[in-house]
């Protein structure tokens, strides 16, 4: 069975999210489960650590995509970082890259929370 | 040719992944190329699974690979006996349309339709067979 770790740590100035492993049409309800649970809870500034994600489907990515929308609405920022070539080639193939905030390292990524 | 062969449940679709993996290190395509490929056979089993077979575990899916005579192209065939899918008519929504209506998929196929030369989808007898084509 595919499967996907999602660790959330509370930072000081933000939430991080830890995705480790592969997010497919199986996975991605686990990763679905854990970002909603954040956004309820009223967190807005969210860091998504994509080091340990080897595999991204439309249904990895739908999980960020369906909630493009209401995460502007609720001036909710959402930052991806490291995340390998192959899955940001899936991204560009697609052209969500334009829609989501791409870190290339976590630093970067404070960074961009910060600017908001 | 390799060949492998799971039942429709989406928790199967690492172990089509690995296959293809390993069936395209054996045609020596290259990396950046395999991992595309893999994508768009990973995309085609999900839609057929949930879409056309309901997930239901005693229904398989069967999946090939080979090369054209001339060995410049792999073609893999993802076979089963779910329902039709009408490949020409469907139109894949915009990615402004997916983001808009707050959608989770949908996005598949133009995926597929991005990555590989050639996407045909033909009936032989009772099965459905997706036939994808990329030049290697």
């Amino acid at each position: 069975m595919t499967k996907v770790d999602v660790n959330v740590v509370q930072e000081s100035d933000f939430t991080l999210i830890d995705v480790v492993g592969e997010l497919d049409a199986s996975s991605s309800v686990d990763l679905d489960t854990k970002l909603q649970e954040v956004i309820d809870r009223g967190d807005k500034k969210l860091l998504i650590n994509c080091v340990g994600l080897t595999y991204i489907s439309s249904a990895g990515i739908g999980v960020f995509t369906s909630r493009l929308d209401d995460i502007e609405a609720d001036h909710i920022t959402m930052v991806l970082f490291d995340v390998a070539d192959n899955i940001r080639s899936v991204f560009e193939i697609l052209g969500v890259d334009q829609f989501l905030n791409l870190a290339t390292t976590k630093e970067e990524a404070i960074q961009i929370i910060k600017g908001q | 040719m390799f060949r492998k062969k799971v039942n429709c449940e989406t928790a199967n679709l690492h172990i089509i992944r690995e296959f293809i993996l390993s069936a395209l290190d054996s045609y020596s395509v290259p990396d950046s190329k395999r991992d595309m490929i893999v994508v768009a056979v990973d995309e085609v089993c999900a839609n057929r699974m949930i879409h056309s077979n309901s997930c239901d575990p005693t229904k398989e899916i069967e999946v090939t690979v080979t090369t054209t005579i001339d060995a410049e192209s792999v073609v893999i065939e993802i076979k089963d006996n779910g329902e039709a899918f009408d490949i020409k008519t469907y139109q894949s929504p915009t990615i402004n349309d997916v983001i808009k209506e707050h959608r989770k998929g949908g996005m598949g196929l133009r995926l597929v339709k991005n990555i590989m030369d050639a996407v045909q989808v033909v009936q032989v007898g009772k099965h459905q067979v997706c036939r994808l084509v990329k030049q290697i």
